[in-house]
């Protein structure tokens, strides 16, 4: 310092603190850049979060919910007995009892509820079909339908008489493309006069006023009034009517394989002869078109299966206020199903609870034990250091890993003698999670053991405790609430995974569908758990299934996840201590 | 505390209750004590000094077996603790740990009650029969570190919400609450501030009428304070153990003197 003032060199410029120097303008600036990363990178986070939320809350919850009609379900001793006489319980039970009986006692019920609410069952399909038919014509300018159809009584006679207009417009554009304009003016004259008989004066002048020996453009000018096609459509139309029967109205309600009922009448054959009022699911199919999201024009906007007539009564009966929307409470305690108005995840939540179970006995016990092992007893050598580095290798492995593992012991248990019924039991599903779970619990286990200070180790060693009572007196419990955190997340992880529970059978649906009530077996039954189950209504046939209740199944694993979470800070925070 | 008394203290001779002879430790391939002869006597406390890194913790630790617990230490030489090694095969380092309690560095009660952290040692031991007679141990060994009148009223209060001194003299009681023959204390003040440490410095004068205390200090004017014999380590090696009186006002080696008057360490 003094070498420097003697030397004669000029002192530093001193710098004022009210202007930043260029160095710590270029930090500030790097600080700021991180700092923008990091909002940016967060906002991106929650932004596909806040997405994925919305779909699945959007489409899940309102899928808790079920329309269904209110019906006076009368058990007809004439159906359930066809022959006449009394009805025997035994045979309501039996297997080979006249299939379909169910769909004979709804759709007889449904048309009697419907009737005693004043909806004329084939009065309102007609007339909706009548408006259909008004609707082609006067798209075209072929006023008058209205009084051609009245004219012509029952819709099945209009029909006739609109067809016979439409064909003759077709024969005589095929005859005014030819080349005799005689035979292509005896057409056209001919359609004029169908159209007229028909009651439409104004559309047989049109026609009339065809050239005959126009050729081409003579076809254009007919093609150009539409009156061909308008009248085939209107007739077609009102062709349906006639075809609407009990089929298409039970189609209206779930009606078919309803083995309650039959349950219900075995229990308590007092019932046949008797009336109740049930709430009855609407088609899933309709659900759609009722919840409003299918609005708008065309075939694609229609239910599959459906038509209009259909449609029509079903909203005659919500003006009727026979259609509710109730919550789904049987979607917690039903089977899956295909078919999505009954389908549920009640046994895929035992087998998951029953799973679960299973994961946190094997893997706390088995982990907890190897950790303890390994940090407190286990000599430091060559032998532990690999065991530990295959431990953490572990935690890494795909799960679908695991479920082969599982696989290949369940087909060596198969070959051994215990036969395909250990296929998908809870028993296997949860100690392949466990598997999968344990380093999971070994990895956080030491991490907790670790963070015990090595005071508490002194202290008790020191008062004279063995190595197993400092371990358990001391270490153990302080340990506890990092463990308990482990086992937790690990445990929420096992509960969320699929890959190796579909490599072991339990997306079996028939099996579960089997069982008769979710809370019957147990460990050793056939089992389903929540992932497999939003697999399987994924894959449904049924639209509404896939896009609806999969989320709705989605929606109730992600709230046990949640719980369980909110377990683990609990449990945490509670049993934390602080030295 | 003044010249005379260390003097008068000097002349008592006790019984050896510790007795080192050629003891070396290694930490792997560091050889961090060379070759230490010491005697402890009973009812005497001794102090360890020298400066940081130089083996007086490290051969502490040896009298108890704490060394025991980390892998890399192995011990070589003789403890002959009432004439029996403790390094002996048959010897279980739990039992030695009864009979030679330690108090460490930093205070660190266990987190439980002050009541539980009192009676672990007796519990693990198995030195009562019931209920009535822990509670005399836990009252007498909390009387005996001077912290029963202040926690008498809130023993369930957990032991880690004490002051730091109390939360020393809690340790003091946890280790006399097993009735050791030798206590051993690790720079038991240099986490407290001075009117604690007077407190402990004055519970080790007391404790010294029924153990062997042995004392691991950088303070010199600790040392002198509470010791009647004092052992000096330098790079792993004793250099000079004797008389407290005589090590302060007439050491013998030259690296004693550099020491203590503030050249070296």
């Amino acid at each position: 310092m003094s070498d420097a003032s003697l030397s004669g060199a000029k002192p530093a410029p001193k710098s004022s603190l009210l202007t930043q120097s260029a160095l710590v303008r270029k930090r500030h600036r790097t600080g700021a850049t991180l700092r923008w990363l990091g909002l940016g990178a967060i906002s991106v986070v929650l932004f596909f979060l806040a997405v994925l939320l919305w779909s699945i809350v959007s489409r899940g919850v309102p899928a808790l919910f079920q329309y269904q009609a209110q019906i006076e379900l009368y058990y007809d001793p004439a159906i359930l007995n066809p022959d006449g006489g009394p009805v025997d319980p035994e045979e309501i039970g039996g297997i080979n009892l006249r299939t379909g009986f169910e769909r004979g006692i709804f759709t007889n019920s449904l048309r009697m509820t419907l009737e005693n609410a004043g909806i004329d069952i084939e009065g309102t399909v007609e007339r909706r079909w009548v408006v259909e038919a008004l609707n082609a014509l006067d798209a075209v300018g072929l006023t008058g339908g209205a009084e051609v159809i009245a004219d012509a009584g029952a819709p099945g006679d209009a029909a006739r008489v609109l067809g016979q207009a439409g064909s003759a417009l077709r024969a005589a554009a095929s005859a005014l493309g030819g080349d005799d304009v005689a035979a292509a003016e005896a057409a056209r004259d001919a359609a004029a006069e169908a159209l007229g008989t028909a009651g439409f004066a104004q559309a047989a002048e049109v026609v009339a006023a065809i050239d005959a020996a126009g050729g081409p453009d003579a076809v254009a000018a007919l093609n150009a009034t539409g009156y061909q096609q308008a009248l085939l459509d209107a007739a077609g139309a009102l062709r349906q009517p006639a075809d609407f029967d009990d089929a298409a109205l039970s189609a209206l309600i779930y009606a078919t394989n309803r083995r309650d009922v039959r349950d219900r009448l075995v229990e308590n054959p007092d019932l046949v002869g008797t009336t109740e009022s049930v709430g009855v699911p609407i088609d899933i199919a309709v659900t759609r078109y009722l919840s409003g999201e299918l609005t708008g024009i065309g075939t694609a906007q229609m239910p599959p299966g459906f038509d209009i007539g259909q449609l029509a009564l079903v909203d005659a009966m919500e003006d009727a206020g026979l259609i509710d929307n109730a919550f789904r409470w049987h979607f917690f305690t039903n089977p899956y199903s295909q078919s999505g108005e009954i389908a549920g995840i009640g046994p895929a939540l035992m087998g998951s609870a029953y799973m679960m179970l299973v994961v946190l006995v094997f893997s706390l016990i088995f982990g907890v034990a190897a950790s303890i092992y390994l940090e407190e007893f286990a000599p430091k050598n060559k032998f532990t250091d690999f065991i530990e580095i295959n431990i953490a290798n572990l935690a890494a492995v795909p799960s679908i890993v695991f479920g082969i593992l599982g696989a290949a012991i369940l087909f060596t248990l198969m070959d051994l003698g215990f036969g395909n019924s250990i296929r998908g039991t809870a028993l296997l599903g949860g100690i392949v999670l466990s598997l999968m779970t344990l380093p999971t619990i070994v990895i956080a286990t030491r991490a907790a053991l670790k963070a015990v200070p090595p005071s508490i180790r002194d202290a008790a060693l020191g008062v004279g405790a063995s190595k197993v009572q400092m371990v358990f007196h001391h270490k153990l419990p302080l340990a506890a609430p990092g463990i308990l955190t482990g086992t937790i997340i690990g445990i929420a992880q096992a509960l969320g995974e699929t890959a190796p529970l579909l490599l072991i059978g339990l997306s079996v649906s028939t099996g579960a569908a089997l069982l008769s009530s979710p809370f019957s077996g147990g460990l050793l039954e056939q089992a389903q758990s929540m992932p497999t189950v939003v697999y399987l209504f994924a894959q449904n046939q049924d639209a509404p299934v896939r896009e609806g209740l999969a989320q709705s199944a989605i929606l109730v694993m992600l709230l046990l996840l949640f719980a369980l979470n909110i377990l683990a800070i609990l449990l945490r925070r509670k049993f934390e201590r602080r030295w | 505390m003044n010249d005379m008394r260390m003097t008068e203290r000097g002349v008592n001779t006790k019984d050896i209750k510790i007795e080192a002879r050629k003891v070396q430790v290694f930490y792997g391939a560091n050889h961090a004590i060379k070759d230490v002869d010491v005697d402890i006597e009973d009812k005497t406390v001794t102090a360890f000094i020298g400066p940081s890194g130089c083996g007086k913790s490290t051969f502490l630790r040896c009298l108890n077996r704490m060394n025991d617990t980390i892998d890399i230490c192995r011990v070589e030489g003789d403890i002959i603790l009432d004439g029996e090694d403790i390094y002996d095969k048959r010897v279980d380092p739990v039992q030695l740990r009864a009979k030679v309690g330690m108090v460490f560095q930093k205070p660190n009660p266990f987190p439980k009650s002050i009541y539980d952290n009192v009676a672990y040692g007796p519990k693990i031991h198995g030195l009562s029969r019931n209920k009535a007679e822990l509670d005399e141990i836990v009252e007498s060994s909390l009387r005996r570190a001077a912290l029963w009148n202040e926690v008498k009223d809130r023993l369930d209060a957990p032991g880690t919400g004490l002051s730091g001194g109390q939360q020393q003299r809690l340790c003091i009681a946890r280790a006399v609450a097993t009735s050791p023959e030798v206590l051993l204390m690790d720079e038991p003040c240099s986490a407290l501030d001075p009117i604690a440490t007077a407190q402990v410095e004055e519970l080790i004068d007391e404790l010294r009428q029924s153990y062997s205390v042995v004392i691991v200090t950088h303070s010199m004017q600790q040392a002198a304070r509470v010791s009647q014999k004092t052992a000096f380590f330098h790079l792993g090696n004793l250099v000079e153990f004797g008389e407290t009186s005589k090590i302060f006002t007439n050491p013998e080696d030259p690296r004693t003197e550099s020491y203590i008057t503030g050249r070296i360490g």
